[in-house]
């Protein structure tokens, strides 16, 4: 459990920044009346008198409730949700180690996952995905009316490496990740992941709560990772193709990431 | 810091267009377009591309998974991108990818900025692959 210092801008309401950190709207009483907002009630008396760039302290209470990870054939399955109303601020941040078997366009082991970026954002699901979740998470979770505000779920899967390559070791860790601007702050972080021997055989990797050396590299993976662009034209009759990681990181963007003060 | 695109130039090598034709080229067998066909409407309506591919090897899944395929035929193709004679296209972790064989494969962009990466309609091979066939003696 946290706060965070939240600056108001035009339009905003406590009960409406309330929603999109994961209160119900009728709950804006449990922020105005936190003591750490006790500076604040007394100068603007109503929640109404609230003023452009007045800083209000939001609890950030949630956890996480469920934890799932199963072993498959070729990988594992884990499904986290936490507790709390859906927000817009509340989301999702992953960063995996693929260890010997990276795959898709990205050739990078590192990456925050979407590996190869499937838009601009640092957050494991993108807008799109939020609004219409895919199908195969409505299954996996039980649930047809899934939130992805409240719900991580991924299938990591590999073929057999060769006795060469020997053990694939796949190995991510997810956090809640509260968006406040361009400032992240991720918690309740889980190390997870499978084994997959030459032989075929799948083990799952935790969960487990990382190391403070693990936590770090979290961070840091997520200040390094970036959006991708590919750009393609036709000059003088030849097809060409500029195949750009984007050069900037999301620490290049603007996006900051913290553990909880 | 920058970093210097790398830059891939490919072209295409048709023949001159007043090259004489060849004798040996009447014994030649017409190849058939019959997977042309091999559509379902419904969701070639829905997507810019539609293809005829053969599965060539299922790398594996992060949040997104990846399948190489080697295109067999463009049934449908209204992006401005030329697609290679191999590829990869994604899919959802959780969800099948490009059927084994040969399939009619939907696609829709992989993303908003990046004209060359590509995925299964819905992001996955339920919605986004049909008229599967296993073809004979295939790699």
């Amino acid at each position: 459990m946290y706060h965070e210092d939240v600056k108001v801008k035009k339009g905003e309401t406590v009960s409406g920044l309330g929603a999109e950190y994961g209160y119900k709207v009728s709950e804006w009483r449990k922020i105005w009346d936190d003591p750490k907002n006790a500076v604040l009630v007394r100068k603007r008396g109503k929640p109404e008198h609230l003023q452009i760039d007045d800083v209000l302290w939001v609890k950030i209470p949630w956890y996480t409730v469920t934890r799932r990870l199963t072993t498959d054939a070729d990988g594992a399955s884990f499904l986290l949700q936490r507790n709390g109303e859906p927000g817009k601020r509340m989301s999702w941040v992953q960063t995996v180690y693929r260890h010997n078997q990276p795959i898709g366009p990205n050739p990078s082991p590192f990456c925050v996952d979407a590996c190869t970026p499937d838009d601009n954002l640092p957050f494991y699901w993108t807008e799109d995905e939020v609004a219409a979740p895919p199908p195969w998470v409505k299954k996996f979770s039980g649930d047809p009316k899934v939130n992805l505000s409240k719900t991580f779920a991924d299938r990591p899967s590999r073929d057999a490496p060769t006795a060469a390559m020997g053990t694939t070791k796949w190995r991510a860790i997810v956090s809640i990740a509260v968006v406040n601007e361009k400032r992240i702050t991720v918690y309740d972080s889980w190390v997870w992941g499978f084994d997959l021997t030459p032989a075929g055989v799948s083990t799952k990797v935790g969960p487990r709560v990382p190391s403070a050396i693990e936590r770090q590299g979290h961070l840091n993976l997520l200040r390094k990772g970036i959006g991708g662009w590919l750009v393609d034209f036709t000059i003088l009759g030849f097809h060409v193709d500029f195949n750009l990681m984007n050069p900037f990181t999301f620490s290049n963007q603007g996006w900051t990431f913290r553990t909880p003060p | 810091m920058l970093v210097a695109p790398a830059v891939l130039l490919a072209s295409s090598c048709a023949p001159a267009p007043d090259a004489p034709v060849q004798a040996v080229q009447k014994e030649e067998t017409v190849p058939s377009k019959s997977w042309e066909k091999l559509v379902d409407p419904d969701r070639a309506a829905k997507v810019q591309v539609v293809l005829r591919v053969r599965l060539l090897k299922r790398e594996g899944s992060d949040k997104m998974g990846w399948d190489k395929v080697k295109l067999l035929g463009v049934i449908k193709n209204e992006s401005r991108f030329k697609f290679a004679g191999e590829f990869e296209v994604a899919h959802y972790s959780g969800e099948p990818g490009v059927p084994d064989g040969e399939s009619t494969i939907y696609l829709e962009p992989y993303n908003k900025t990046s004209p060359g990466l590509w995925r299964l309609l819905g992001g996955s091979g339920q919605s986004g692959a049909s008229h599967q066939t296993q073809a004979a003696g295939s790699k």
